[in-house]
């Protein structure tokens, strides 16, 4: 008896039963909190990719044999240890059996996501209500996913930012150096969600930039959008009031009013804490 | 010898009478005994096939998509309408396929319904039809190679089909 003939048979059913498909293979449970990294890919003029973090907390029930899935989403400005987030949560997750998609969208959220669970991983796209298709994303339970080359982590609104001010009406002589100090807060809402909350100081320095030759007045009023990054600050003193677009990494270019005159100017400010 | 000719003739007109007082078998009767006969044959071929079936669906999206096929042999009540004959339990395929997503045991799965089932024991092909809301007929057709079923999948209301290849838990 040769070798093939002595062991070939215990070769063969040896085959035979790794190749046999076992019910129930694929045991890892798709329930669990996934991280997640959101792209924005880039719009009109802005050629910059950022990126985002979020965590996707997927729940999983079966109820006479179906399966149904629920989520929540909390989208992260800053790196993963920050505390300045967002939450969405979407009750019902339908996905389709043979496509393995999934829909996370709910009436009152601002974002949404459609996506394909396969190995482990969600992957697909996701938009906001406020400008359309934001980019894909990609989440997994096990690793942070893959993040592109040269996309630039979205900051958070929390910081210090120190520019400058033109003025740009015969009238105006605001000083023509300023800082900015903005610290957001999670502020329980109507219907048991969280808001962020803006609060900061603007700081007009007559001198140099950490001299004691400054004008200090707290934010009365801040609104920002966080989807097409809108920043609206109105100061409780002097009646001055900042709107322009904060840019993912931290760049704030606004027009400056003042109460009685109009725009008087306008302020370049970049994120430096 | 007049003796025994008389046991003779009592013998024989007790096994006449024996034989008038065995009623004959009514039509309804023997309709219903072949419908039963019929049956067991039925279940005797059902039963090569009922059992639990696990594999994947090749085809969903460029994905295996893991699946259970549970198919069991059930006694269905039928009567034929206008036959006069009582319903008979006819044996029946019945059971689901089960999409599994994650973790079977922590319910991680759904099922769908097997709307009906045709067996032909002679060439050994199954025919199923799994329905569902989302792709209302999702069409079977497979052989049944020893523990293996090995055929076709198709859903035609969402355009999508593809192959299959289910082994049978516990082999044959």
């Amino acid at each position: 008896m040769n070798f093939f003939t002595r062991y070939l048979p215990s070769l063969a059913l040896g085959a035979a039963f790794l190749a046999t498909p076992v019910a129930g293979a694929q045991t890892e449970s798709i329930q669990g909190t996934y991280r997640t990294v959101l792209n924005h890919e880039p719009r009109g003029a802005e050629p910059t990719k950022y990126h985002q973090f979020a965590t996707l907390t997927i729940r999983t029930v079966n109820i006479g044999g179906t399966l149904k899935i629920s989520a929540s989403v909390r989208m992260i400005f800053g790196d993963w240890s920050s505390n300045e987030f967002l939450t969405y949560e979407y009750p019902d997750v339908p996905m389709n059996l043979l496509t393995r998609q999934l829909s996370l969208r709910a009436d009152g959220n601002d974002v949404s996501f459609i996506g394909t669970l396969r190995n482990g991983a969600i992957t697909g796209e996701w938009f906001s209500s406020s400008a359309g298709r934001v980019g894909r994303f990609a989440a997994q339970k096990s690793q942070v996913p893959a993040i592109e080359r040269g996309s630039v982590l979205v900051k958070t609104v929390t910081g210090h930012y120190r520019g400058t001010l033109v003025n740009t009406h015969p009238e105006s002589n605001l000083p023509e150096r300023l800082s900015l100090s903005l610290v957001t807060t999670q502020t329980p809402a109507e219907g048991g969600t969280v808001e962020l909350r803006i609060s900061g100081n603007l700081r007009f320095y007559l001198g140099d930039f950490g001299s004691g030759e400054f004008v200090e007045t707290p934010i009365a009023e801040a609104k920002f959008n966080f989807y097409n990054r809108y920043l609206t600050l109105k100061t409780a003193q002097h009646g001055i009031t900042l709107k322009g677009v904060l840019s993912p990494d931290g760049d704030f270019v606004a027009d400056v009013f003042a109460d009685g005159l109009g725009r008087v100017g306008t302020i370049e400010l970049e994120s430096v804490q | 010898m007049r003796k025994n000719i008389r046991l003779f003739a009592l013998a024989l007109s007790l096994a006449a009478l024996s034989a008038c007082s065995q009623r004959r078998p009514s039509d309804r009767e023997i309709a219903r005994q072949r419908d039963m006969n019929l049956a067991e044959v039925k279940r005797s071929e059902l039963g090569q096939v009922g059992g639990r079936y696990a594999g994947n669906l090749l085809g969903a999206s460029d994905y295996e998509q893991p699946v259970v096929l549970n198919l069991e042999v059930r006694d269905v009540p039928e009567g034929q309408s206008g036959a006069g004959v009582d319903p008979v339990l006819v044996p029946k395929l019945i059971g689901y396929l089960r999409f599994l997503y994650g973790s079977e045991e922590v319910g991680e799965y759904s099922d769908a319904p097997v709307g009906s089932a045709e067996y032909f024991a002679a060439p050994g092909r199954l025919n199923l039809v799994v329905v569902h809301s989302q792709f209302q007929d999702l069409v079977l057709n497979v052989s049944v190679q020893g523990a293996d079923l090995v055929g076709v999948w198709s859903a035609a209301s969402v355009g999508a089909s593809g192959t299959l290849r289910l082994s049978r838990e516990g082999g044959r």
